[in-house]
């Protein structure tokens, strides 16, 4: 009997595990770039894996050049290395960039023991870049978050995806208050870039003296034509902020008290929590501390704790929420609100009612009385 | 005194040692001489895209639609609508397990029509950040609130992120089953992940 009942959890444990059933894919490396040339032969290394050894991966490819692609291998029995060999043609017509998907999808023909079933597929790229007739360009440009008194990291790529030189002169502008304010400006060394050839540079820009906020960068290209990049980024500051908080409460009852924070700051801050204290004209009541959380650069966050409104009167106090992260607090001065349970409140609507009812039916009785003992009187005459 | 060849280059010798000790800054202290040395080591991190379903599996069980009813409504949030199936509260949970970001798609592995059967039945997807992962999926979503799901890709996340607690999402679904609808069906929801 006792093993029966083991056997049958053990089944149990199975059957959950079957339902929960974790799957995936990955590949790597997720990109490759290379520049068009006629009859171009050349082969790209990629390894694809499912996340389970004993399940397959298919391998496909998709995209405008996909008629001339050719797959080592198109399914694996867990993971494994294969090749992309491509065979370009004498000549593209269209310039620009033209993507071969390669993908890895589980290698599942139907979903068993349940209604729906995810199937993940992940896809990496050749990108084969054809150049523009005369002069073309391409860039990308990113800046980072930072913290106050820090400068911020910026990477910009310019690609001449043309069949001519290029004389490539770039400066980055950085604002405030939605592009109307000017702060920053910085002009790179003028570069001159041959057909085919990237230029990438990864640097600094000097935003130590820009307090914390929101801020626009702004890269302008110029190539001979003007390319325009906008990015935003934000520069941090020590802080965590109280956004929202419960202020409602119910009276003799255990209520959550819930108080929304964001973390201000461009890293991690740890260990955040808060107390609570209630005050009612200054004469202390009550307090609680919530439990502590970690948050995330910029995060938003609850901070939870709970509220006894037990023997407290329904009406207005004063609650101090005081934050505690690292070595710093912030603190917050509230008003609060104890409001009846919504069953009392109910039944005095209940009783109020029922009060006006009757009054209008006695009223509406007398009346009536009154009306016959009129007439009766009138008869009588 | 007169010097001859030897002792001549033995001298010229010992000065030639004296000189370049100077200047390479050797000490003779009779003490094992040690210096921090410094070296850079390059680790060139391969990208890798991954996605995995950490819960792959979503059952609604059987049922019926009630009598006189055109259809009957249930999803995974917990609503059963004139039907009889038992409420269902779960979702697919997906995690990008890589170390880039990407672009998501879902679509379906048959039509509606093959997968549920009858008069016009509907099936909608919702994507949501999972608790905890705020931020996970940003840029297009056409999943914010339940959208119909099919065989064409639509963009679920503009960006799906990668690391930490901002790289999972959770799908819900909903299905609009028609009176007249027979038999267990099953369905694949395909994720794609497209580096950026």
């Amino acid at each position: 009997m006792k093993r029966n009942i083991i056997l049958g959890l053990f089944l149990l444990v199975i059957i959950f595990a079957e339902i929960i059933s974790a799957g995936g894919v990955g590949i790597s490396p997720v990109y490759y770039k290379e520049f068009f040339e006629p009859n171009l032969e050349k082969n790209f290394t990629f390894n694809a894996f499912n996340t389970k050894a004993e399940e397959g991966v298919n391998i496909y490819v998709k995209g405008d050049l996909a008629d001339y692609v050719t797959l080592s291998n198109a399914y694996f029995l867990g993971g494994g290395e294969f090749i992309v060999t491509i065979k370009l043609p004498t000549k593209i017509e269209k310039p620009g960039t033209h993507e071969i998907i390669i993908g890895a999808i589980e290698a599942k023909s139907e979903i068993e023991g349940a209604t729906l079933g995810g199937i993940a597929a992940i896809q990496g790229r050749i990108d084969i870049l054809v150049p523009y007739p005369g002069k073309y360009s391409e860039s990308t440009f990113t800046i980072n978050n930072i913290n106050e008194g820090e400068s911020a990291t910026y990477e910009i790529e310019t690609e001449n995806l043309g069949s001519q030189y290029l004389d490539i002169k770039t400066t980055i502008e950085v604002y405030k208050n939605n592009m109307s304010e000017k702060v920053l400006t910085k002009k790179l060394k003028e570069i001159n870039l041959k057909p085919k050839e990237i230029f990438s540079v990864i640097e600094t820009i000097d935003t130590r003296n820009l307090p914390p906020g929101d801020y626009q960068a702004l890269a302008i290209i110029d190539w001979g034509q003007i390319d325009k990049i906008n990015q935003t980024f934000r520069i941090g500051e020590f802080l965590v902020e109280i956004i929202d908080y419960d202020y409602q409460f119910e009276e003799n009852k255990i209520n959550e008290f819930n108080i929304e924070i964001q973390n201000k700051w461009n890293t991690k801050i740890d260990k955040i929590f808060a107390t609570v204290s209630i005050t009612d004209e200054g004469r202390f009541l009550n307090s609680f501390k919530t439990v502590s959380v970690d948050t995330a650069p910029w995060e938003t966050k609850n901070l939870t704790s709970y509220f006894d409104t037990t023997g407290l009167e329904t009406k207005r106090y004063t609650a101090n929420i005081v934050l505690n992260y690292g070595e710093e607090i912030s603190s917050k001065l509230i008003a609060i609100y104890i409001n009846e349970s919504p069953k009392e409140r109910y039944a005095k609507y209940i009783i109020i009612a029922t009060i006006i009812a009757l009054s209008i039916i006695a009223t509406f009785i007398y009346l009536i009385l009154k009306i016959i003992k009129l007439r009766k009187n009138a008869k009588k005459k | 005194m007169k010097l001859d060849n030897t002792e001549i280059i033995s001298y010229i010798s010992i000065a030639v040692i004296i000189i370049s000790l100077f200047f390479i800054g050797a000490e003779i202290t009779g003490y094992a001489v040690t210096e921090n040395e410094t070296a850079i080591v390059n680790v060139t991190i391969s990208t890798s895209a991954a996605l995995e379903f950490t819960t792959a599996l979503l059952d609604f069980g059987s049922g019926y639609v009630n009598a006189g009813q055109a259809g009957a409504t249930i999803n995974s949030d917990g609503t059963v609508t004139d039907g009889t199936w038992a409420v269902q509260n779960g979702e697919l949970v997906l995690d990008n397990i890589g170390n880039i970001n990407l672009s998501l798609t879902l679509s379906t592995n048959k039509t509606v029509a093959d997968f549920i059967d009858g008069l016009n039945p509907t099936f909608k997807a919702k994507v949501s950040d999972t608790a905890g992962n705020t931020g996970a999926c940003t840029g297009t979503q056409t999943f914010s609130s339940y959208a119909e799901v099919n065989q064409t890709l639509q963009t679920a996340c503009g960006k799906l992120a990668f690391g930490g607690d901002f790289d999972e999402i959770d799908i819900n679904f909903e299905l609009y089953i028609p009176n007249d609808a027979e038999g267990a069906k099953t369905i694949g929801i395909i994720a794609i992940g497209t580096t950026l």
